[in-house]
């Protein structure tokens, strides 16, 4: 009877133990799934759009300026500058307790961090556009301004990119479109990828910051802006046949995702952008803020 | 939702008293344990990078109770981390019971809940063990039957979560294992020198998929063979075991299976031994939560095939840290005794032993990530490649010379992959050259000396090191040393640097007190081939260890 008893429960331990995984990238949403699609307007031009990303954690006393630097230049450049806050490394790392103990990393921001050595070389640091300019893709706070001008001026919008996004209470999801319609003929020998990911506004936490005085410079009332939260498709991005469609047309790929309990409807946004994933180079980006 | 231990842990500490009192009315069972209180006081040194954390002192200690009565048996560990010393992973700062548990031996079985340790086979597929010295304890919490339905017959089925410092992980592990001797099965009756020894496992895990970017597996099972044929001195060993896709943070999420092959074959006879083993583990980095690092969670334990070294410039400078994701190695061991009343063995024999053992990186080839649709990251086959991580080759000799003096010399020649083995990017590698000498003199029947003199030379890292330990021993209550670390061959001369360490014990029956005082430098410690790093520190410690 024992014997049995072991002889099934070993059979049932090697029935269900397993999972094989063919394919390991979640599919995008298709029309009668829970996400709503959207069709998008075709463009004949548009403006191209530059993408700062700060790499940035909790515990480093002297981000707080990069971040200021990020909203001034947001001010200043508008709809044609959008930032994210990229949590990882050293100065991210999380604590058992107060302070320091929320994590604002996720995987996207640590394979990012590893992948273009940002903490590796300092925080504060950034990439604008991920551009390699006189031999440093990494950029320090004091050359975000001149690299994003540069862009500006002798750059221009091969692709333009729509967004939409919304929030399902009903299953707690969040879905996200990406649409991407090329303004001109594309090389068709470059790996073209998207990414799409999540950002998390005005999260009041624990910030380290040596502009305040010696023995307050722990703030615990610490705003954190566009935080990077998670992405929709993986730190990789997703590779795209732009060169394979007309400038009169778009691909577009939808998304969905558990919206996790923690985040805050309210504050959320989505940002898209498109790079070459030889260069890394980032040709177009768009942020949209969610409603709710 | 990870479970915290809190209601269990009370319901055990209010049947404390009731044991006891059961204990003492019929005198029925006994009780038996040991404890470990660690404790030191830093003081800041910036020389060698030694930091006074906020708390001067810190501390960690341990005191485990055993209960035994006929078929049962209990016992729980308290444990407090008043903060965790330096070096220790913080997650473990504060105290609890974090070890409990209860079992029950039949005729033909025994169910243990509450904590438990286990190892199938070499414990490639599964080991959970504590080692405190490393801030390892990967105990499962859960309950674990053990069957025997035939004397040549030993079947295990475990089911529970692990310990993550003060919590448990997420992941759910269900296990089975089976040994069987052959030839006892097969005639029972039949008193032979051959034994035929083959077993199985199967292990798996479950956690929920958390990842909106990935499809992950949230069931991984791995499954794994062995046998051991022993034939009079010849004994040959064999395992193989194999995991099925398990992205995690320490592969980088690739869907790569593991696998994990060792084999040795050993022939001794009296007075001369002679082992060859070989290894290779492929992504077989199995924990029972994927999002966790360091030495958190491991359902697994892959062996270290070198040898493990205690003489301290051996054994601390730079020991080999096994590579789970990837490493082929090999392992030669021969001991020779001369025999007594012979030219070289004199008087009381002469003791040699020599080993050689390589550690590779595993043949692998990346795979395009543009193209490489299904996440396998690379291909591979359980071969050495062309990098190589780690190689040791020594000899010790023990002699005794008369009743008063005995003598232990050690040759060790390292090449150490400092990059890969501790992660250190940019570092070179080192080749280094250790002479060991351990010269002991029993001065009268209760005080003895040893004096150990080590030398280590090597162009690499921090340079040449020379150490010198001379201990006093008076029987049977103490003992006293003076340790010495002297980087003389730092390039940079104002780190030519002493670690001065003067250590006092006192001994009683099995309490002892031990008293350090110094200089300790950073470093890297191992235990079987699994390490943590220890921060340089200066200042007192004091440890209490007993057994009852």
């Amino acid at each position: 009877m024992k014997a049995r008893f072991f002889t099934a429960l070993f059979m049932g331990i090697a029935l269900w133990s397993c999972d094989k995984i063919e394919d390991p990238y979640p599919k995008a949403f298709s029309e009668g799934a829970e996400c709503t699609t959207q069709e998008f307007e075709l463009v004949t031009s548009a403006p191209l759009r530059v993408l700062l990303e700060d790499y940035t954690g909790h515990q480093c006393g002297n981000c707080p300026d990069a971040a200021d630097e990020a909203k001034r230049l947001e001010d200043k450049y508008g709809e044609q500058l959008v930032s994210i806050a990229v949590h990882a490394g050293f100065f991210a790392r999380v604590r058992p307790t107060e302070p320091y103990n929320t994590d604002f990393s996720c995987p996207t921001s640590v394979k990012w961090d590893t992948d273009f050595s940002v903490s590796a070389i300092g925080n504060p640091n950034g990439m604008v556009n991920r551009v390699t300019t006189g031999g440093q893709r990494v950029k320090g706070i004091s050359e975000w301004d001149a690299t994003i001008q540069t862009i500006l001026a002798t750059k221009q919008a091969t692709m333009e990119i729509n967004l939409f996004g919304n929030i399902n209470d009903e299953d707690s999801t969040l879905c996200g479109q990406i649409f991407v319609q090329p303004l001109s003929n594309l090389d068709p020998s470059k790996d073209y990828r998207f990414n799409l990911v999540v950002l998390e506004d005005s999260i009041v936490d624990w910030q380290k910051d040596y502009r305040l005085p010696s023995g307050e410079q722990d703030n615990p009332n610490y705003v954190h802006n566009h935080v990077l939260r998670q992405s929709f498709v993986g730190p990789e991005g997703v590779s795209i046949d732009l060169a394979s469609i007309t400038s009169a047309s778009y691909l577009s790929f939808g998304y969905q995702i558990p919206l996790n309990e923690k985040w805050r409807k309210k504050k959320l946004s989505i940002v898209g952008f498109v790079f070459d994933n030889d260069s890394k180079e980032v040709l177009q980006t768009r942020k949209l803020k969610l409603e709710n | 939702m990870v479970k915290n231990y809190s209601g269990i842990r009370y319901l055990f500490i209010a049947l404390i008293p009731f044991l006891s009192l059961a204990v003492k009315a019929q005198n029925l069972g006994n009780f038996s344990g040991n404890f470990e209180f660690n404790t030191q006081f830093y003081q800041e040194d910036s020389l060698i990078g030694a930091e006074k954390p906020e708390e001067t002192a810190l501390s960690n200690g341990f005191f485990n109770l055993l209960y035994n009565r006929d078929r049962i048996s209990a016992g729980i560990r308290y444990e407090a981390y008043l903060n965790p010393l330096l070096g220790y992973p913080p997650g473990f700062k504060g105290q609890g019971i974090p070890y409990r548990f209860a079992s029950y031996r039949g005729d033909e079985f025994q169910i243990t809940v509450g904590n438990f340790y286990e190892q199938f086979g070499s414990g490639m597929i599964l080991r959970a063990y504590n080692s405190p010295g490393l801030g390892y304890d990967n105990a499962f919490d859960g309950f674990r039957l053990q069957f025997q339905p035939h004397p040549a017959v030993n079947l295990k089925v475990l089911w529970g979560k692990q310990r993550n410092f003060f919590d448990l992980t997420e992941g759910i592990v269900r296990a089975a294992d089976a040994d069987i001797v052959l030839n006892q099965l097969l005639y029972p009756n039949k008193e032979t020198r051959h034994s035929l020894v083959i077993g199985g496992s199967i292990v798996s895990k479950y956690q929920p998929d958390d990842r909106s970017d990935l499809v992950l597996p949230t069931n991984v099972a791995a499954f794994g063979g062995r046998m051991q044929y022993n034939n009079g001195g010849v004994v040959l060993q064999g395992e193989y075991v194999y995991k099925s896709n398990d992205p995690s943070i320490d592969n980088g999420f690739i869907y790569h299976d593991g696998q994990g092959l060792l084999a040795s074959a050993s022939y001794s006879t009296r007075g001369f031994g002679i082992t060859y083993g070989i290894k290779a583990v492929d992504n077989m980095s199995f924990r029972s939560d994927r999002d966790l690092q360091g030495t958190q969670a491991f359902i697994n334990y892959i062996p270290a095939l070198n040898r493990q070294h205690t003489y301290n410039l051996a054994a601390s400078f730079y020991p080999y840290a096994v590579q789970p994701l990837g490493e082929a190695g090999h392992q030669l061991e021969i001991l020779y005794t001369f025999p007594r009343k012979t030219p070289l063995g004199g008087k009381y024999g002469t003791y040699l032993t020599f080993n050689w053992s390589e550690v590779y990186a595993l043949q692998k080839d990346e795979l395009n990530p543009n193209t490489d649709l299904q996440r396998l990251g690379y291909r591979s086959k359980l071969m050495p490649g062309n990098e190589r991580y780690f190689r040791d080759y020594n000899f010790e000799l023990r002699k005794r010379i008369n009743k008063d003096w005995n003598l232990i010399y050690n040759y060790v020649n390292l090449f150490y992959n400092m990059e890969i083995v501790q992660g250190l990017g940019g570092k070179e590698d080192v080749f280094a050259d250790i002479h060991i000498a351990d010269i002991q003199y029993k001065i009268t029947k209760k005080k003895a000396l040893r004096l150990e003199l080590q030398h280590m030379h090597t162009e690499q890292d921090m340079g040449s090191w020379a150490s010198a330990i001379l201990e006093y021993t008076v029987s049977p209550h103490w003992f006293f040393s003076v340790f010495d670390q002297y980087n003389y061959g730092n390039k940079d001369e104002d780190l030519r640097i002493h670690y001065l360490i003067g250590s006092v014990g006192y001994i009683k029956d099995a309490f002892r007190i031990t008293a350090n005082y110094g200089k300790q430098r950073a470093g890297i410690f191992c235990v079987g081939g699994i390490c943590r790093n220890v921060p340089a520190s200066s200042g007192l410690s004091i440890s209490v260890t007993g057994t009852f």
